[in-house]
């Protein structure tokens, strides 16, 4: 079992980040068939957002619960997925386990639940939320990321929400721009 | 000092027995939230999701209340008060953090009692989270709106950003 007390030292969007790459080893794992590019570009988008209220936005609507809730694209009201995109999303997103959805919503929780707002402490809230995505994985038997990958975005930055930086550098389905 | 259900009030002066008490204003921006919550979900899972942040301001003069809610900015077409948005108005000119700048609840509620014409210094506000897990707990202020507020309304009853 991982030490999650090794991302008490970690920022905000080093925290997400390890949350986007669990959910890359989780992918790989559970559906290595499916190009899940174009998920992991909306998702690795946040790292350099300048904000993420814009990306939590669009980020929602391909979140499976949400994505699914109606059963046309015209019936579900979307503000930012077009019709193109909607019909890659679905495609790629059908039949996937709720197991997926949590991770993915996990993610969406660990931008909310300081938005607006401050981190209190050392944000404690969002490390128990992204050790909720360890568990998943960890119960799957799916090899966890290196935390080492994130521990370069420090705490101490911004307040805690850590300094913006290029998260295709972490992934390993998208290209580095 | 209040003291809430999710924690104490910070630094306030509101009085129990009052109008305006810290717990009351919390009871009614609850109240406001768990309702606007309810018609979006009327809509769709994904609309209530989107809201986080709910907000109360009441100017302490006329006792007339305001609500704000975060995303406002989108859908809320009424007009931006130049006492905060206009060439030298208080926000600041740039976001200071990672959300976009007069997004907050806190910016629609004042926003609204400014349009009202109440003046600043009249003005209490309390802010609570809104989703479902944390419905109701008190909320900080923004690095935005503690540097656009903080010394200039009259009291936040969920604090400030330290």
């Amino acid at each position: 079992m991982m030490n999650t007390n090794q991302f008490k030292q970690v920022s905000l969007v080093g925290r997400i980040a390890y949350g986007i790459m669990c959910a890359e080893y989780y992918a790989k794992a559970t559906y290595p068939d499916k190009d899940w590019t174009p998920l992991f570009k909306n998702m690795w988008a946040i790292t350099n957002a300048q904000y993420w209220d814009e990306w939590a936005n669009k980020y929602i609507e391909v979140i499976p619960e949400y994505l699914f809730e109606f059963p046309t694209y015209e019936a579900s009201d979307f503000e930012y997925l077009s019709k193109p995109e909607y019909d890659v999303f679905t495609k790629l997103q059908r039949n996937t386990s709720p197991l997926w959805n949590n991770i993915l919503k996990k993610i969406y929780e660990m931008e909310e639940i300081y938005a607006y707002s401050t981190i209190p402490g050392i944000g404690l809230e969002s490390i128990s939320i992204l050790s909720e995505i360890i568990k998943i994985l960890d119960e799957a038997g799916i090899q966890l990321p290196p935390i080492e990958k994130v521990t370069f975005s420090h705490f101490e930055e911004r307040e805690g929400w850590g300094e913006h930086f290029d998260g295709s550098q972490l992934s390993t389905i998208i290209s580095p721009k | 000092m209040g003291s809430g259900r999710s924690g104490l009030y910070n630094n306030t002066k509101g009085s129990q027995n009052s109008n305006y008490s810290p717990s009351k204003l919390h009871n009614m921006v609850e109240s406001w939230a768990n309702r606007i919550a309810k018609e979006l979900l009327n809509e769709s899972n994904r609309k209530r999701d989107r809201f986080n942040t709910a907000c109360i301001a009441i100017d302490i003069t006329t006792g007339k209340k305001y609500y704000g809610r975060n995303g406002w900015m989108k859908d809320d077409t009424s007009k931006k008060n130049a006492l905060l948005f206009g060439p030298k108005g208080l926000l600041p000119k740039k976001s200071l953090n990672n959300y976009e700048l007069g997004n907050c609840a806190e910016v629609q509620a004042i926003n609204k009692a400014l349009n009202a014409g109440a003046k600043l210094e009249n003005i209490c506000i309390t802010t609570i989270h809104a989703t479902k897990t944390q419905m109701g707990r008190l909320k900080k202020a923004c690095k935005n709106c503690t540097y656009t507020f903080k010394g200039k309304i009259k009291a936040n009853y969920a604090g400030w950003e330290d």
